[in-house]
This record gives structure tokens, C-alpha cells and sequence, in this order.
């Protein structure tokens, strides 16, 4: 039997002077990427190429992994035990009218400023007590066992959904092209001069126009330009701001980009002197300060993200002292506000942006709420939005990450293998204890019927690693918990 | 006696994120050495991250003939890990010569590296202080809707070691200052 190596673990409202402009649209001669911007129709075969990152490739035959009973007791669940590489439940989803879930397997559970992107995947057929796996495409099954190639897979493609009406296209450098698929006309919507790169193009919510952000070093400065383009034939192309970020030259950004709804503004992410990221008046144009949002002139934002819809926005800001004490410092404060009423958010201090595995996570909206991360102490709290009732919110005792938010409350990780469910209040409504096999859990998926929560998919770590086959022996599964 | 392996700057440039991404103001001073920004985090789950902004070739630079044999390794670690140069790392364990064998002392990482210039999985015996890797990527990148590289620069971080690296906004020479060291015993 191949013995598993477990080196894997070893291991601005001041316009601050932007004028806005109408540029002439310059005619190309260059026809638009016809290419259509949508999900591929049908499957696409996994393809399978070494993951140099493996540094102990292990083997892993999906037939071997099956379907057994957990006795918990006063908890219906079963799990898959043995995988050599973490499982984590993606989605649920009906394919030729049966019910499968996507599995993805990840190389590493070590924080890191790499996404959660599976490097394979795989279908299990949910209809029966069976375990019938379906790889994507089953021109391209997965090897047998003896081999290193297993889990050395292209992860199955995330469907996006296809863009309806007018739409834009990035064509040669620095042109935009706006296309009507309707009648086939097409026309340049923005050409860029030399030395400017375009970023990408995002669609406001209503469908009536795009924000863009281009990139370039005018007089050696590194500056963005934001400009708006209306998804209507014909329409001028609008400069609403150009705004100088010298001294970049780093990665992540701890922000989100879009809409700020209920409110004139759009969140770009990117380094600047305000932070992470900053706003843009999308009206009037022009950089917002946050001074001009009744927060301090010296202001500065080590995150800024947005609730799902867009209706909210979080900022985390440093300590009044502006020195930061490393990246768990209990100084920092968050300002939450509705899009709506930018200058009447509130403050929560000592709490942090709940962000896990680069994601903000933790926003509910119905009721709408945030989990938080209280620097204290390091635990979650649940903070119903506006917080009148519970102005520091509700502590989730125990809890900890993973967390996904499900009607009426959140499910997280607890200590050891414990799963949790909690409600908008902070009490715990319902968990379970995997504690006997596993040892901490590291993904949730929710499964929700109508507004009710039905089952949690759960990717754990054993407590010992496992036999499940002839080529597996390895310390993770993926359980299914069904709630009564 | 300490022997120690020394890992130098491979770009000239500027340090632009400890522990923490930094706030340079004009006068190119934070008033935390390690960062008063949003919090820097490694590509491979390694320690002590370090980003240098600069542009050019860049270098392995050690403490050459202390350290005397490299083992380079190809990866994609950074950014979404796909299979892009922003995405690209080369980690590069150290080999201290001593008592007439090589012996490993920790590794470094270095992240976004276009145009590869050392082989995947390889041993390199070193011949001098100098090793070029690769070459500084330019641009933005953003992936699964996250910008995930703002400017020409490294991101280096280390397994095993100290970190040397000078304070946040501060001038760094290419081959000169000293980003981190690791002890043999």
C-alpha cells in the first residue's frame, strides 16, 4: 500500500478638483472579440497536468471513498473519510435531473494570499445511499490508483452567468468596444491613450452603465483614471476621476469593487492614500474624502467591503494612534454604514472584518446583520444591523472559522470538529460534535430548503489519518450532517 | 561557531509591505517599521513576507562561498494559482558548505517572477553571490474579482531564519541589504 506523506501540512464629498471630461471617441478600424462572454454549454473534461505545489503527491481512487454512517448521538450524518488532500463541499446542483454535489479537493489549508481554488473536482450523486462519482467529462475519468496523477487535475469551470443586452469588450490596448447583440452594431465606447491599461469592466447592478478602471504612470506617477460608460449606443464615455497612487508595487488588496447602493458611489479597490480602496461619485464625479463620510480628515482604510447586495459597506480603520500593532492588533475599529446614510454609520471598536481565506464572509440579510471579529478576545460576534439592541452584538461563543451565513442566523465551526448553528440573537440553535473522528473543520456549505436549513456539508480533518482503499490512506472526509 | 546563509535584496527598490503593507508618506516614513496598512499574508503560508517595489532583473543573492549549492522549484503559489506570471513563485532552499557537505539551513520564496530564469526541481551549484531568477512582472492583475497585484514588485518570504529587512518605506540595494539570514548549527 502506498504509504501517504504527510508533508502537506509540514508545511473621496470633496471632488478634490477632478474635473470631468468628454473625450472624443476616436473610430477604429479593429473589429471587437467576438467571442461571447458565457459559461461553456456543456461539461468540460478535466484535464490533468502536475501541480508542482504537491510536495508529496498522494493517490486517491474516488471509488474508494464511500458513504458511512456517523453515529452521533441525537444527529442523522455520514461521511466520506480517507481523502489524502482536504474536501470541500462547493455546491449543490441537478445535473440530467439528478442531484450531485461538487467536491473540490485542495492542496493546502495554510493561510495565504492564494484563493481557495480546488485543484480538482468531482461530481457525487446525491439520489441514493450510493456513492456514483462522476468526474466532468467521463472522456477523462480518473486514473487508477499507483499513480501520482490523482489529484493533479483542472478544476471543473465556475459557470458565469451570460451577460443580456448591451455589453462591453476590451478589443487592442486601451479600447473599449460597446456591443448591441440585439442588432449587431458595435462602436467604440473609450480608446485610452498610450501608456494606460485598462483594468476590468464592471456592470452596475441596473444594467445602465459599466465602471472602468485604467491603470498608468502619466509624468512617472502612477494614476488611475475611473471612467463610466453607458450601456446605450452612442453614449459619451465620462472621466469621473483621475487619482494619483504613487508608491505601489505590492499584492492583495483588502477591498471589494462596486456599487455602493442607495448612494452616488462606487468602491474601487486599490492602494492609495486612504487606504485599501477608495469611493468615486458616479453622479458628480470626483473622489470621495472620509472626511466628506463624518470620518476623521486623517482617515485611512485597512478594508473596505460590501454586503452581498450592496446595500452596506464596512470599513476597517487602524487605531486613533494610527500605528499598527502587527495584523491581529485589538486597536482597530469598524465603521458600518448603510449606502443610504453614509454619515450615519456606526462605530464598533476593537472589532476587525471577519475575512476567511480572502473572502469577507459574515453578512446576513434577513435580517440583515455582520459577524465581526472582536480583536479581544478573538472570537466572532453577530451584530444585527442597526445595532440599536445589541451595540456591540451578540457574542457566538466558541465559534470559530469556517462560518457561512444561512436564514435567520450563521453556522460556523466550533472548537475541535464541532459545527454550530446560531441565531440572529447569538444563541445556539442546533450543532453537532464530530469530535470522536475529526479534529477541526475547515469548510461548510449550507443547504437550504425554502427559508429552512437542511443539511450542512462539512469538510473535516480526521483525528488519525484512514485506510478507505487499496491506493487511499489519508486524514480528511466530508460528512453530511441533516438537521431534524 | 555560527555560520550563517544571507539573503540579499534582489531588486533595488523600496520595502513596500512587512508583516503588514506600508504606508509611505512623503517622506517615505511609517510610523510602524512593520506596516500600518492592512495586513501582507504569504503566497505559501510561509512567515515574515516581505515586498520590495521595484523593476528589472531579479536575483538570488546570498553570502557566496558560505553558501555554495541552491535547489530551485517552479510553483505557482501566489495570487489564484493558476498558471500565470503573477501567479508564479520560485522557492529556493540554501545549502551551507561546510566540513565538506552541503547542509540545508531554510528556504525563500520569491513571488510574480516573469520569464524564469532557473530550472524546476534542479540543484544549482553556485559559482558566485549571484543567481538571476527571473524578471519583474509590471502592471495590475486581478483574479476571481480581486486585485491581487498593484505595481512592479517581489514578494519574498521565508521558511526558517530571521528576517533582516530594513523598516517599512526604506530604500533597499540590490545585492546589499540584507532581507534575512538563516543560522546553521
Amino acid at each position: 500500500m502506498r504509504r501517504w506523506v504527510g508533508a502537506l501540512f509540514g508545511l473621496g464629498l470633496v471632488a478634490c478638483g477632478q474635473r470631468v471630461e468628454f473625450p472624443v471617441l476616436p473610430m477604429s478600424p479593429t473589429p471587437p472579440p467576438q467571442a461571447e462572454a458565457s459559461a461553456p454549454a456543456s461539461p468540460t473534461p478535466l484535464r490533468c497536468e502536475p501541480l508542482a505545489d504537491l510536495d508529496a503527491p498522494a493517490s486517491l481512487r474516488l471509488e474508494d471513498l464511500q458513504w458511512e454512517a456517523l453515529p452521533l448521538p441525537g444527529a442523522q450524518a455520514r461521511h466520506l473519510r480517507g481523502s489524502p488532500y482536504p474536501m470541500v463541499p462547493i455546491r449543490r446542483e441537478s445535473i440530467e435531473g439528478a442531484p450531485f454535489l461538487l467536491i473540490g479537493w485542495t492542496p493546502s489549508l495554510e493561510p495565504s494570499v492564494t484563493f481557495p481554488t480546488p485543484v480538482a473536482t468531482a461530481w457525487i450523486d446525491l439520489k441514493d445511499a450510493g456513492h456514483r462519482w462522476r468526474s466532468r467529462g467521463a472522456e477523462a475519468p480518473w486514473p487508477p490508483c499507483g499513480g501520482p496523477m490523482e489529484l493533479l487535475c483542472k478544476p471543473a469551470p465556475t459557470p458565469t452567468p451570460k451577460r443580456e443586452g448591451i455589453r462591453l469588450e476590451k478589443a487592442e490596448a486601451g479600447t473599449l468596444w460597446r456591443i448591441d447583440p440585439r442588432t449587431g452594431q458595435q462602436e467604440v465606447a473609450l480608446r485610452l491613450e498610450a501608456g494606460w491599461t485598462l483594468g476590468e469592466i464592471r456592470y452596475a447592478r441596473d444594467g445602465t452603465y459599466a465602471v472602468v478602471v485604467a491603470s498608468g504612470a502619466p509624468q512617472g506617477v502612477e494614476t488611475l483614471q475611473i471612467w463610466r460608460l453607458e450601456l446605450r449606443m452612442g453614449a459619451p464615455s465620462r472621466l469621473l476621476a483621475t487619482w494619483p497612487v504613487p508608491g505601489m508595487g505590492r499584492d492583495w488588496v483588502n477591498a471589494d469593487e462596486g456599487e455602493l447602493i442607495g448612494s452616488s458611489y462606487w468602491v474601487i479597490a486599490y492602494p492609495n492614500r486612504w487606504g485599501e480602496g477608495f469611493l468615486v461619485d458616479v453622479e458628480r464625479g470626483g473622489v470621495v474624502s472620509p472626511a466628506a463620510l463624518g470620518l476623521p480628515a486623517d482617515a485611512y482604510f485597512l478594508g473596505i467591503r460590501l454586503a452581498p447586495d450592496g446595500r452596506w459597506v464596512a470599513f476597517e480603520l487602524p487605531p486613533p494612534s494610527r500605528k499598527v500593532q502587527g495584523p491581529q492588533d485589538p486597536g482597530v475599529r469598524l465603521y458600518v454604514a448603510s449606502g443610504a446614510d453614509l454619515r450615519s454609520g456606526f462605530w464598533l471598536e476593537g472589532m476587525a472584518l471577519v475575512i476567511d481565506r480572502w473572502r469577507m464572509v459574515g453578512w446576513g440579510e434577513h435580517p440583515r446583520f455582520l459577524v465581526v471579529e472582536d480583536r479581544r478576545d478573538g472570537g466572532l460576534r453577530l451584530v444585527p444591523l442597526p445595532p440599536e439592541e445589541a451595540p456591540r452584538g451578540y457574542r457566538l461563543a466558541g465559534a470559530r472559522l469556517p462560518l457561512a451565513v444561512v436564514p435567520g442566523g450563521v453556522v460556523t465551526a466550533g472548537e475541535g470538529g464541532q459545527v454550530m448553528v446560531w441565531d440572529t440573537k447569538g444563541q445556539r440553535v442546533a450543532a453537532v460534535d464530530l469530535r470522536p473522528w475529526y479534529r477541526a473543520v475547515h469548510a461548510l456549505l449550507p443547504e437550504v430548503e425554502g427559508e429552512k436549513l437542511r443539511r450542512v456539508w462539512i469538510g473535516a480533518q480526521l483525528q488519525e489519518p484512514y485506510a478507505a482503499g487499496p491506493c487511499t490512506l489519508g486524514p480528511h472526509g466530508l460528512i453530511e450532517w441533516t438537521l431534524p | 561557531m555560527s555560520i550563517y546563509a544571507y539573503v540579499y535584496a534582489p531588486i533595488g527598490g523600496r520595502i513596500t509591505g512587512r508583516v503588514n503593507y506600508c504606508r509611505c508618506n512623503p517622506s517615505n516614513y511609517d510610523p510602524s517599521c512593520t506596516g500600518s496598512g492592512s495586513s501582507h499574508l504569504p503566497c505559501k503560508g510561509w512567515v515574515d513576507p516581505v515586498d520590495i517595489a521595484g523593476t528589472g532583473t531579479i536575483y538570488l543573492v546570498v553570502n557566496y562561498p558560505t553558501v555554495r549549492k541552491v535547489h530551485t522549484r517552479i510553483e505557482y503559489q501566489c495570487c489564484c494559482r493558476n498558471s500565470s506570471d503573477y501567479a508564479r513563485a520560485i522557492t529556493v532552499d540554501l545549502f551551507i558548505y561546510t566540513n565538506g557537505q552541503h547542509c540545508y539551513v531554510g528556504s525563500v520564496m520569491y513571488g510574480h517572477i516573469g520569464n524564469p530564469m532557473v530550472p524546476n526541481d534542479h540543484d544549482i551549484y553556485l559559482n558566485s553571490s549571484w543567481l538571476p531568477l527571473g524578471q519583474v512582472l509590471s502592471g495590475t492583475y486581478s483574479c476571481n474579482g480581486l486585485m491581487c497585484y498593484t505595481g512592479a514588485h517581489v514578494h519574498m518570504e521565508r521558511f526558517g531564519g530571521e528576517t533582516l529587512a530594513p523598516c517599512c518605506c526604506a530604500s533597499v540595494s540590490q545585492g546589499t541589504t540584507p532581507i534575512y539570514r538563516f543560522l546553521y548549527t
